[in-house]
């Protein structure tokens, strides 16, 4: 005789970590409670302002929430203060990266005026009203340094990767260590080696010397990256070459460059991106000018040295232009950064 | 026809390559050697340069903490040591590295672990980004606006903690400190040892990460006991790369540290600098025999931060391959 | 003239032996079950792959005897691959002209003889596509044009109807047919499906 069987009610089926209203409630109103109390803190002691109030509320919320989750037993507990103190972590670490986005916006947007991005400092100081001046002079000068820079590093930074990845000669175990070795230069030294050779042989700081320090500084990079993105052909492409009768050289050139040629694209950008922004090199290479120039054999202006000398005036307007200067310099960086990761997304698509 | 009785010889299996690809070949090669040339080159000037700095003061250039040019007109009287520098540099990028280092982690936790698919892309993204702020802007920031914060912080801390010695300011001159500095240089490598730490704690292996969670574990315990383990190396390696970016930052420390020539462990107090910075401030109006002592300074920090990087492009590579 | 196989054939722990020749103008199919190594005895006549004993022999020359070889791009031989391996990043008449320029024929030369190639195929008109535009029996047309166009030794076609819908099949089987009357090639086709190269085929030849 069979017995029916009361059907056993089925747990309903639950995803183990998803984040339930309860939990959602529960949390807030710990953060909520954390606020409050790191207010008062803030009010009492001395550890004022937000930075105050933030270090309040990172040691509330785990105090907190560990006191309501003790009662789950401590695992739980640990587990929650874990997931609390390392939300709290990355919102902290947000913080200054903001504050660095929105001070860089609200004061540098106070030294533009419809011909900043037109005018240069030739014939105004850097005390004169906002008015007056502009940044033309560093734009001009940034844009010939990395344009001149990305002509020789970027070719050679690609004979380098294929050098590792199509010829695999014998030394490229070698030339790919000696990249990561270059990569790790300091931008200062780079500066120093152009001062030692060439400033001092060719009697002066030029525009030469500051494109000749990015070029070290770019080439691992634009190596490097091209070094990935040439791995990406398969080797069935070059396989069904050869097969047809091509020459490495032809196969490398028709084949296998055309069809990374966004990465490579990326991979120079990504290598201007970082040289842009490099201070310290120019300081002891192209040195800095105030008129707008295109003359490679004498100093020329830049955006960093123009933010960096404007800085060092101590004058008011001065340092504005300084930050006005940082808000063209963000933008650019911006810019090329969005650039080179359409051009990334594209080609992962194909 | 096969031949059955005898086994046919060991061929040498060589490549003749056509003249159009030997040429291919050959100019492939000079180009990727042209790095090598480079770098032996920096390293070839810089000794060339400095060398009479080092054969006039020897090791205690390194050692010695007064940098004092004398009279401009005989070198003999120049005393002229870049150690507290070095330990600037060491100092702050030390501090960098102990703050940035737990909040890579937990950044990289929270990415990997913690934050909605959907956003984990958005969030690489913006790491990517916050990495390539240059360093002047972050310069120029701290000096306006961290610069401030950290000086009312330091009164404070200096009053409860000053019975250690670090944290100890006689002077009571706070301001541009190792630690601003050192802060500074911490925001400015978290990206890095973030990227490098996502990289490692995402190829935690997953199934025993599952296999923690199907154990009844929590997702902190799965942390704690599989991917951090795992981890560690890739972690170190990373922390390593910062502390080579560290060492070598020039202009954020030159706008948050003066340059004072006198080893100081004061971490809150307005003394320091590093070897970069000294660098480009003494540049400007340098006698030339101190050129030659900037140059021989340069060789010092570019051998510093080769070894720093060599050591941590090992570590990263070992903890891949470990993958 | 002909060519001639009998060798043993294979990598790490797989291997197959095969024998048989093959005339000018002569068409053999090659079956066999899937991994039953037609591809890799494709590749081992073409020079990709090396065979382990045995020789090949075209024209009375050693291709591949063991001590003796022959690299891939002096053969002449050339392979339709079963991926295809269309260059994604040059147009339909470049991709069918990059033999002879390979071999060092002027750009007009290649050009014009690629149009005939296309047009061969059926596809007078597409010159000026991209391959990742195409259907999969255009694409493998042109790969056939691809190899044609070259007048190969040998023409080695691996799986050419596996990426056709039943469809597409009797239409690239008169392709096929067309291509081959009439030339010198001495021919391999590879099928998993006898009936796909049955009227195609003189001789054919089980693995």
């Amino acid at each position: 005789m069979t017995t029916a069987l009361a059907p056993t009610a089925v747990p309903a089926q639950r995803r183990p970590w998803n984040r339930r209203r309860q939990t959602v409630v529960r949390s807030g109103i710990l953060v909520l409670a954390s606020l409050a109390i790191s207010y008062g803190l803030t009010e009492t002691t001395e550890l004022g302002g937000i930075l105050g109030f933030y270090l309040g509320l990172a040691l509330c919320l785990p105090v907190l929430v560990f006191a309501e989750s003790i009662r789950h037993g401590w695992n739980v507990a640990v587990d929650r203060v874990a997931a609390s103190v390392i939300v709290a972590a990355f919102g902290a670490v947000l913080i200054p990266w903001a504050s660095i986005f929105l001070t860089v916006y609200r004061k540098g947007s106070k030294a533009f005026h419809a011909g900043y991005l037109t005018e240069d400092m030739r014939i105004t100081p850097s005390s004169d009203p906002l008015q007056f001046g502009g940044v033309a002079h560093a734009i001009v000068g940034t844009l010939i340094m990395v344009l001149i820079a990305s002509a020789i590093a970027v070719p050679l930074g690609i004979t380098a990767a294929v050098y590792i990845v199509e010829v695999k000669g014998r030394f490229a175990g070698f030339v790919r260590f000696l990249t990561q070795a270059m990569s790790g230069v300091p931008s200062i030294v780079a500066g120093l080696f152009i001062y030692a050779t060439v400033v001092i042989f060719f009697g002066g700081f030029s525009a030469w010397a500051g494109a000749l320090a990015y070029v070290i500084l770019m080439l691992p990079t634009v190596a490097r990256t091209a070094e990935e993105v040439l791995k990406l052909v398969p080797d069935e492409l070059r396989s069904a070459s050869y097969a047809l009768g091509a020459s490495q050289a032809r196969t490398t050139f028709r084949v296998v460059l055309p069809t990374i040629a966004s990465g490579l694209v990326t991979s120079a950008i990504l290598g201007v991106a970082r040289v842009a922004g490099e201070t310290a090199p120019l300081i002891l290479t192209a040195s800095y000018f105030v008129a707008t120039s295109t003359n490679l054999n004498e100093p020329i202006a830049s955006l960093p040295i123009y933010i960096f000398s404007s800085l060092g005036l101590g004058d008011d307007n001065a340092t504005t232009r300084a930050w006005g200067g940082s808000l063209v310099l963000l933008i650019v960086v911006f810019v090329l950064f969005a650039l080179a990761r359409t051009l990334s997304t594209r080609l992962s698509r194909k | 026809m096969t031949d059955t009785a005898t086994t046919p010889e060991r061929r040498r299996l060589t490549t003749n390559y056509t003249p159009v690809d030997r040429v291919f070949r050959g100019s492939m090669t000079a180009g990727a050697l042209f790095s090598l040339v480079v770098l032996a080159l920096i390293a070839a000037f810089l000794l060339y340069r400095g060398f009479e700095i080092f054969s006039d003061f020897g090791f205690s250039f390194i050692t010695g903490e007064v940098w004092n040019i004398g009279d401009p007109m005989d070198t003999s009287t120049a005393v002229l040591g870049i150690g507290a520098m070095l330990v600037g540099s060491v100092l702050t990028a030390v501090i960098a590295i102990l703050i940035a280092v737990p909040f890579a982690m937990s950044a990289a936790l929270f990415i990997e672990y913690y934050a909605p698919k959907s956003v984990r892309t958005a969030l690489t993204a913006l790491l990517d980004l916050v990495a390539a702020i240059p360093s002047v802007i972050y310069g120029i920031w701290g000096y306006a606006v961290l610069l401030p914060i950290v000086e009312d912080w330091s009164v404070p801390l200096e009053r409860w903690l000053d019975f250690i010695p670090i944290f100890d300011v006689p002077s009571g001159i706070f301001g541009r400190s190792p630690f601003l500095a050192g802060l500074l240089l911490s925001l400015m490598i978290t990206p890095i040892v973030t990227s490098v730490a996502r990289e490692v704690y995402g190829q935690a292996p997953r199934d025993l990460v599952d296999a923690s969670y199907a154990l009844g574990g929590t997702k902190w315990g799965a942390i704690r006991n599989v991917v951090l383990p795992f981890g560690r190396s890739g972690l170190v390696g990373g922390a390593m790369l910062g502390l080579g970016r560290a060492l070598g930052e020039t202009v954020a420390v030159y706008l948050t540290l003066n340059l004072v020539f006198d080893i100081n462990f004061r971490i809150l107090g307005s003394a320091g600098g590093n070897v970069a910075s000294l660098i480009a401030t003494k540049f400007g109006e340098a006698t030339p025999y101190e050129l030659k002592a900037l140059m021989a300074a340069g060789l010092v920090l570019f051998l510093v931060t080769l070894l720093v990087n060599f050591l941590a492009t090992v570590i990263v590579n070992r903890s891949r391959r470990i993958v | 003239m002909t060519l001639q196989v009998d060798a043993t054939f294979g990598r790490g722990g797989f291997n197959r032996h095969a024998a048989f020749e093959v005339a000018p103008g002569a068409v053999l199919g090659l079956v066999g079950a899937n991994g039953s190594g037609k591809s890799t005895l494709l590749h081992t006549i073409a020079g990709i792959d090396r065979v382990r004993s045995g020789r090949i022999v075209l024209d009375g020359q050693v291709l591949d005897d063991g001590t003796e070889f022959v690299e891939p791009q002096d053969r002449r031989c050339v392979v339709v691959f079963q991926d295809l391996r269309l260059f994604p990043a040059m147009s339909v008449l470049d991709n069918v002209a990059y033999g002879p320029r390979s071999h060092g024929a002027p750009r007009a030369d290649a050009h014009a003889r690629a149009r005939e190639a296309l047009a061969k195929v059926g596809l007078a008109g597409f010159e000026g596509r991209r391959p990742d535009g195409l259907s999969g029996g255009e694409r493998q047309r042109v790969a056939i044009a691809r190899a044609v166009v070259t007048n190969p030794a040998v023409l080695l076609l691996d799986e050419p109807f596996a990426s056709v819908d039943a469809d597409s099949r009797p239409g690239l089987r008169e392709v096929l047919r067309g291509v081959l009357t009439g030339s010198e090639a001495r021919t391999v086709i590879v099928s998993h499906d006898p009936s796909d190269i049955a009227d195609l085929a003189a001789t054919v030849v089980r693995l």
